[in-house]
């Protein structure tokens, strides 16, 4: 176990060079050029070879790459070619935001899935089971983003409601003013667990119902236990390994989601951040961001696979 | 079953030993409803894209200043957009984009996956090293994030890979098979097809790795057969269905990623009909301070209805192959499907 740990580890480093390689490539080699976006169609040779030498763009590729991989561990990921400001500047206010908005997903999506998964697998074949199911295959098939707009649509001209900060996307901090924190990112954090939640409804149901046919939980139920005792103590346990996991698996799809949520609700997060990079064409911009989602989603898969042989000592990573 | 049988079958047993095709299938559709109605579904939005032009009652950029956000009425069901155009013909025109981008990104996307999974699982060594990690790399990207990044190096006119098409293939610019912007749109299908391929690769090699070790491939070999010949004759054919299995969990993935990186105004361009770039923008505003709820909810329920149609369909396939779970695990059919677009 121990060794498999190192082994995971040491491979990390290796593989965020990679993701940061191939992302600097992308987008330096195969792009057109960043700077004729920048001053637009009227831009003289003369203007343009200037901004290229500013921006160091004309350098070779490879000094250009060393260049800004030196500075990733020291937190300097580039200065944005728009506003001229380094990324790290933007993300501080950005990247709390986001992570508290997939954070918050999680919490709903467990909350919104595991009862109902639960109660329907106990009770397979009922009224109860059927509704939790096309509940459940509902939830799967609307777009997050969709369920974002109906939400603000709808809530605007039936309850008079809409996001407290649709206008300016400004978050309060969650540390000075928690509850109008909450109030602002609890909506579009239900919106984005709401998918997630249908996922883990269905495997908290068949994950369930598997264990529930095993030896022991008849042996719990003929020496007289009570079903709750059964459920809760004997079963649930094992019927949640498979869930831990799937959490983990939708991680990414949960990144993917916070993009589409954070620009429908306009919130100041990294996802939003990234649309108008790319929209303005901001490289540099881009590639930080895209390098910062990598390393997490690597990092929380890491953490997963531990988390997974730590909830089940069956299992022996070799 | 049937012909499997090991009892001796009395004449009258024989005789009425198989239905007919429409009463067997008949029988599949009463006991898997849902599986059923997704079917439907599914029949119905292929008629729309391709029949669009006789289906959709107007031009879905046909620009009426008399009939301006107007609710939805019977002679505009859907109603109609900030600039009078009909929402029920640009919801079926939809249909068309979303359906042609989500077949060829299925189709790019399993072709090369399969090509790269094939060499990988077969040829091992060196070979498989580079595909994996190549493979580890990409996978180490969120799935929309990785697809925004492509599409933002790609997606532009003067990107090098879409000039190169433009320049050296026949592939229009303009109109064509009916779809607007053709080249775009293709370019869009592409980039969807490569972040499909990754994951196909992975499947295929694994399923690869195992078929490769059968006997009858050693005999196929001590017979002279050239590595070549082994891949088409012996293996390709054995992992035919898993790649058919692939295609179908994909296909309403590439579907939601259109309309998702649409919505985001980073795919189909504005006047040509998308579900996902209908529901953004200027259409998205008017919902939210006019109340103009028709332009977005209608799209969206078309893409909304779409996906759960798939769902319904890998249910029930799901129920036919494996009684025993009844709802089934993982995500609803497939591993992505609840991929948080």
């Amino acid at each position: 176990m121990r060794e498999y740990v190192v082994r995971r580890l040491l491979l990390i480093p290796l593989i965020i060079i990679g993701v940061s390689f191939l992302t600097f490539m992308t987008f330096r080699v195969i792009p057109g050029d960043t700077t004729v976006f920048i001053c637009g169609l009227g831009c003289t040779d003369e203007v343009i070879h200037d901004l290229r030498a500013e921006l160091g763009l004309d350098r070779p590729v490879f000094v250009q790459y060393w260049d800004w991989l030196k500075g990733v561990p020291q937190g300097d990921l580039g200065r944005s070619f728009q506003t001229k400001l380094p990324v790290t500047k933007e993300l501080q206010t950005r990247f709390p935001v986001t992570l508290e908005l997939l954070i918050l997903a999680v919490i709903f999506s467990l909350v919104l899935g595991i009862p109902p998964g639960i109660l329907s697998a106990v009770r397979p074949g009922t009224a109860v089971d059927f509704v939790v199911r096309v509940v459940s295959v509902f939830w799967l098939s609307i777009p997050s983003f969709y369920i974002a707009i109906l939400m603000i649509t709808f809530g605007a001209s039936w309850f008079s409601w809409s996001p407290p900060n649709f206008a300016t996307g400004e978050v309060a901090s969650v540390f000075h003013n928690p509850l109008k924190n909450l109030e602002e990112l609890v909506p579009p954090a239900i919106v984005l667990g709401v998918g997630i939640a249908a996922v883990i409804m269905r495997l908290t149901r068949s994950s369930m119902l598997e264990v529930m046919r095993n030896d022991y939980i008849r042996t719990a139920y003929s020496k007289g236990l009570k079903e709750r005792a059964v459920v809760w103590r004997h079963a649930l346990k094992n019927a949640m390994i498979p869930v831990a996991t799937i959490i983990g698996l939708q991680v990414g799809g949960l990144i993917g989601g916070s993009v589409l949520v954070e620009s429908v609700f306009g919130l100041n997060g990294m996802g939003n951040y990234l649309v108008v990079a790319i929209g303005t064409r901001d490289l540099q911009v881009v590639q930080a961001l895209v390098l910062i989602f990598a390393t997490a989603f690597v990092l929380i898969n890491l953490i997963v696979d531990l988390a997974y042989a730590w909830l089940d000592p069956r299992i022996h990573y070799a | 079953m049937a012909r499997e049988a090991a009892i001796p079958l009395s004449t009258q047993e024989v005789l009425k030993a198989r239905k007919p095709l429409w009463s067997r299938l008949l029988k599949l559709a009463r006991h898997h409803p849902l599986g059923t109605a997704g079917i439907m579904i599914i029949i119905v939005l292929i008629i729309c894209a391709l029949f669009a032009e006789y289906v959709a009652p107007y031009d879905p950029q046909g620009i009426d200043p008399h009939a301006l956000r107007q609710a939805p009425s019977l002679s505009h069901p859907f109603g109609t957009d900030r600039l009078g155009r009909d929402v029920l013909s640009r919801t079926i025109f939809g249909a068309r984009i979303s359906m042609f981008i989500g077949v060829v990104a299925v189709i790019v996307g399993t072709l090369v996956g399969s090509f790269f999974g094939l060499v990988s699982g077969y040829f091992g060594k060196w070979i498989d090293s580079i595909i994996q990690r190549a493979i580890d790399m990409l996978l180490a990207f969120p799935a929309l994030v990785l697809l925004l990044a492509i599409l933002s190096v790609i997606g532009s006119s003067d990107s090098a890979p879409r000039k190169f098409l433009a320049e050296h293939t026949p592939i229009p610019d303009g109109t064509f098979l009916g779809i607007p912007v053709f080249l775009q749109i293709f370019v869009m299908s592409l980039g969807i097809g490569v972040a499909i391929a990754v994951g196909t690769a992975r499947v295929v090699r694994g399923a690869v790795l195992s078929l490769k070790e059968n006997v009858y491939i050693e005999a196929a070999r001590a017979m002279g057969a050239s590595d070549g010949r082994i891949i088409m004759k012996h293996i390709l054919p054995n992992v035919m269905a898993l790649v058919a299995a692939l295609a179908t969990i994909f296909l309403p993935i590439a579907i939601l990623a259109e309309a998702a990186i649409s919505f985001l105004g980073l795919g189909v361009p504005n006047p040509v009909p998308s579900w996902g770039s209908d529901m953004t923008g200027q259409n998205q505003s008017d919902a939210v301070t006019r109340n103009i709820w028709w332009v977005v909810f209608f799209p969206g329920a078309a893409l909304s209805l779409t996906v759960l149609a798939f769902n319904m369909i890998g249910d029930s396939l799901r129920d036919i192959s494996d009684p025993r779970l009844r709802g089934g695990r993982g995500g609803g059919g497939g591993p992505n499907t609840g991929s948080g677009f």
